[in-house]
């Protein structure tokens, strides 16, 4: 009895000790562990976004993925392209998520070049030159080595910003750095390109290459139709100007301004009146200088998202709708508040429903 | 040796497991339809088909490493093969690390053929394969390392189907232990937040050998990097497979 | 002093229940000894204990309470399990393998080279009658032959005891007399046997000591002859041509007496009684054909054994 209760006793001890080794061996490999992680950390592959205004939903999107955090990027840029497209051939032309939708893609994968680059295009091409300049920056810092992205914050300021002073400045240092990114035939391309723009007064021109560029070489149905369009009225423009310099020249020779445009023609100042291919019209305004529609209701579409933009921003801030429009200018949410295209029209807005129009 | 025989003979009964057939005919399925994906991207179907390889590499090797490494010691002992195996001299352990390695033997190979596949492919939708593509690949082949790791220890002391609910749990987990060190600001300094760190230590960090996005964007990743990682794999792998070892050293079978 | 083959000091192993603290105690303090060389034979009720007492020389079970030792070895440790052979009461195999495949397999388990595996395929093969199926799946085995193979995988190694766990159950008759020549063969080779089994008359046929086990408890164990009680209980005697009417008297001494086809039978007390039967009947004019002495069987044994330690039929 008194041996099977020493074995019983032995036996204890043996399991304790057992115990014992494990658990300081399993105590033993998770310091390791813990150590190797916080080396991992240190390194760190991912650059961690800086900003406070990181929402929520998009972190927990990020961790909660399983590590396929880059397939729901992928998945979301899909549909991104969709709904670019649909709201392209849609009436209004709203656009509202495409900022939202572009910024989540790029958290999800900081290191999607292609989301930078066309989220940087397609948002200036809706108007939204800050929000694309602003992806197409931060795209910059967690890809240093692609081209693209300095390109397309050249493209903004060419295609979006060119009436403002030193935009041909500013366009030419990221082309500069464009280049600097490239070898050989490509960098002396884009230098070249950087210098010529330093010289020139009018940036349209260069623009308009810009779009026929990309129009020959994507493979992509969508961006080649969004290219046709910006080309079309991009020449609309050019020829709403020619026909302002023949208003002038009427002006000059009968000493008042033309009635209606087809006194151009007929008065023999030009020879046709320019025919509209996106199917507006030109017109003289009250103001004496002519205007096209398809180019106004364009810049009516892309300054109502601006403002639209802003007053939901005010919303969230502040929890109610703006009084007036010009609210929006007093509380900072805008700069300025952009005017209507249309001479003689003002913007309505209603501060019940927090529309405008 | 006496681990390798087992081993070998574990290779030789997984490979004949019809659900890993099954899971590479879906992974092949994901693989191949990736293309359907990226005819609608913008040009970006390159990189569309990298990450969804590579995640079905990853998804799909995981699934298997669960479902074969969660019934291995299991089945054994349900099936009584193991007695005449056990009443050999030979170590518990041997046995235990034995039927890691078999699997071990199985995922590499698995996942060699998904990778060439995969590779292959995006070579042949005029891709580049780059440095980092193939280190994606192996830092895969570590985490599911550690999973099956998890697997085996599981099944060494529980049932298949509650050992994969919890391996597939701490999977998700794993992935996600990142929140853990990532909270809002308002848990600075609380007791919390202070246990929250210790469970990331704790818990694998399955993030750490994912540097898929890298692969599928082309940005290289430093191979300081790739060894820590390594590193961090093997330490925590060795560890579950000691304690699998231990759990099944005075087991009942 | 000898090691025993097989040693057992206050072997106890209780099951536990995960959530009680109830437990089942399926040994109960067990002192078994088996000496080298013999044929050891374990009986039982089901449910008795016996599988469990093997498992646990096995060491696939972990003793509660005691020890056993194999050869002196504590039957825990690895170098045990190199002096024991095991074969499982219903034998499991990989399928999708052959046995040739099977014994390599178990070969490398013992640590032997390529040359040494296939030295013991060769000598197992020829023992076991293996050749001709040496390469057919297990999965196409009938019961004799996965019988056969499991007792080649028991032996690979050559291990000095050998421990069947009812090694004849499900036998047919042939298979049941091979496997006895098997074990009889094995134990002129030198190996120790010990084995386990509720058929009491393959026991009695080929053991040399038996252990009783009644729930739990090794009630009796050693040599047949000297457990089974040697004296003789009764004497039938066989006689023909025994004129009818004498057969009423012969009978009165008689405990049983019926008529059959050899003729009458008559069971008496003791060889005395029955010696003065015999007489009777040649003075009457009958013919001996037949005198039996009747001693107590080992089944007999084995009921009396049940009732007195209270063990209930299963």
């Amino acid at each position: 009895m008194k041996s099977e209760v020493n074995q019983g006793v032995a036996r204890t001890r043996r399991r304790a000790w057992r115990a014992i080794v494990i658990i300081l061996g399993v105590v033993a490999a998770l310091g390791i562990t813990s150590a190797v992680q916080m080396q991992l950390d240190a390194i760190g592959k991912t650059k961690r976004d800086e900003e406070l205004l990181y929402l929520p939903n998009e972190k927990l999107l990020n961790h909660f993925t399983a590590g396929l955090h880059s397939v729901v990027a992928d998945l979301l840029w899909l549909k991104c392209v969709q709904y670019t497209v649909q709201e392209f051939h849609s009436q209004e032309r709203k656009f509202t998520w495409l900022e939202h939708m572009c910024n989540t893609i790029v958290r999800l994968d900081p290191y999607f070049t292609g989301a930078y680059q066309w989220g940087g295009t397609l948002l200036a091409a809706i108007g939204n030159d800050t929000a694309a300049i602003e992806l197409v920056k931060r795209g910059m810092v967690r890809r240093p080595d692609r081209w693209e992205l300095p390109f397309e914050v050249a493209k903004t300021f060419i295609l979006n910003r060119r009436e403002e002073p030193g935009a041909a400045a500013i366009a030419s240092y990221y082309l500069l750095w464009t280049a600097d990114l490239l070898e050989g035939a490509d960098r002396e391309f884009f230098t070249r390109w950087a210098y010529n723009i330093q010289r020139m007064h009018d940036l349209s021109g260069t623009g308009r290459q810009i779009w026929v560029n990309i129009r020959e070489t994507t493979k992509d149905p969508f961006m080649r139709e969004l290219a046709e369009r910006k080309i079309a009225l991009l020449d609309v423009r050019e020829k709403c100007a020619g026909l302002n310099l023949a208003v002038e020249r009427f002006v000059q020779k009968y000493g008042r301004r033309p009635g209606r445009l087809e006194e151009l023609s007929e008065k023999g100042v030009v020879d046709t009146i320019p025919s509209d291919p996106l199917g507006g019209m030109f017109f003289v305004a009250d103001d004496g200088k002519v205007y096209n529609t398809s180019v106004l209701d364009e810049d009516v579409a892309d300054r109502l998202r601006v403002i639209r933009a802003a007053i939901n921003r005010f919303k969230n801030e502040k929890g109610r709708y703006p009084e007036r429009l010009e609210e929006l200018v007093e509380s900072g949410e805008m700069t300025r508040l952009p005017s209507h295209p249309y001479p003689g029209r003002a913007w309505r807005y209603d501060p019940i429903q927090g529309s405008v129009e | 040796m006496r681990i390798f025989a087992v081993a070998h003979n574990t290779f030789r009964e997984t490979v004949r497991d019809k659900v890993l057939y099954v899971l590479l005919f879906f992974a092949g399925v994901t693989v191949f339809g990736s293309k359907a994906l990226g005819w609608i991207s913008v040009g970006q179907d390159i990189k569309i088909v990298k990450d969804i390889s590579l995640a079905a590499i990853s998804v799909f090797g995981a699934l298997i490493a669960i479902f074969v490494g969660a019934s291995l010691v299991y089945k054994e002992i349900d099936k009584r093969t193991i007695y005449t195996i056990i009443s050999r001299p030979m170590h518990r352990f041997e046995f235990v690390v034995g039927k890691y390695l078999g699997l071990m033997g199985l995922i590499a190979l698995v996942t060699l053929v998904m990778g060439l596949v995969a590779g292959a492919y995006v070579l042949l939708l005029g891709g580049t394969i780059d440095v980092v593509f193939v280190t994606a690949v192996v830092l895969i082949f570590w985490e599911l390392l550690v999973v099956t790791a998890l697997a085996v220890l599981m099944s060494t002391v529980t049932s298949p189907i509650l050992g994969a609910i919890i391996v597939f749990s701490l999977y998700v987990a794993g992935h996600a232990s990142g929140i853990l060190v990532d909270l809002p600001p308002h848990f600075e300094n609380t007791w919390t937040e202070t246990i929250m760190h210790v469970l990331y230590y704790i818990i694998p960090n399955l993030s750490n050998f994912n540097i898929r996005p890298e692969a599928a964007n082309g940005v290289p990743v430093s191979m300081a990097y790739v060894g820590w990682a390594i590193v961090y794999g093997t330490v925590y792998a060795g560890m579950l497979l000691g304690v699998a070892a231990a759990a099944f050293e005075d087991k009942d079978v | 002093m000898s090691v025993e083959a097989i040693r057992t000091e206050q072997l106890t192993k209780i099951y536990r229940s995960t959530w009680g603290s109830r437990g089942r105690t399926a040994l109960d303090h067990l002192d078994l000894c088996v000496h080298e060389g013999e044929v050891f034979g374990f009986l039982g009720q089901n449910g008795a204990g016996k599988t469990t007492t093997i498992k646990l020389l096995c060491s696939l079970l972990r003793p509660t309470a005691g020890t056993a030792c194999v050869f002196g070895e504590n039957s825990c440790g690895r170098r045990a399990r190199a002096f024991l052979g095991y074969l499982p009461e219903n034998p499991y195999f990989y399928e999708y393998l052959t046995p040739r495949e099977t014994l390599d397999f178990y070969g490398k388990l013992h640590g032997l080279d390529a040359r040494g595996r296939a030295r013991e395929w060769e000598r197992l093969s020829e023992l076991l009658d293996l050749r001709r199926i040496g390469d057919m799946r297990v999965r196409e085995f009938s019961k004799g032959m996965r019988q056969r193979l499991a007792f080649a995988a028991a032996l690979v190694g050559d291990p000095p005891l050998l421990i069947l766990d009812e090694p004849m159950s499900g036998l047919d008759p042939l298979g049941r007399r091979h496997t006895r020549e098997l074990i009889l063969q094995l134990r002129d080779a030198g190996k120790t046997i010990f084995f386990s089994s509720h058929v009491l008359s393959d026991v009695e046929q080929i053991c040399d000591r038996v252990g009783i086990l009644v729930r739990g408890k090794l009630t009796s164990q050693g040599r047949i002859d000297e457990l089974v009680e040697r004296r003789i209980q009764s004497v039938e005697v066989i006689a023909q041509g025994i004129p009818p009417e004498k057969v009423g008297e012969l009978s009165a001494d008689a405990i049983k007496t019926r008529v059959s086809e050899a003729g009458h039978h008559f069971v008496m007390s003791d060889v005395a009684a029955a010696d003065g039967l015999v007489k009777k009947i040649h003075a009457f004019g009958g013919r001996l054909v037949e005198f039996s002495t009747i001693r107590e069987s080992l089944e007999d044994y084995f009921m009396r054994e049940q009732h007195r330690t209270g063990g209930a039929a299963s």
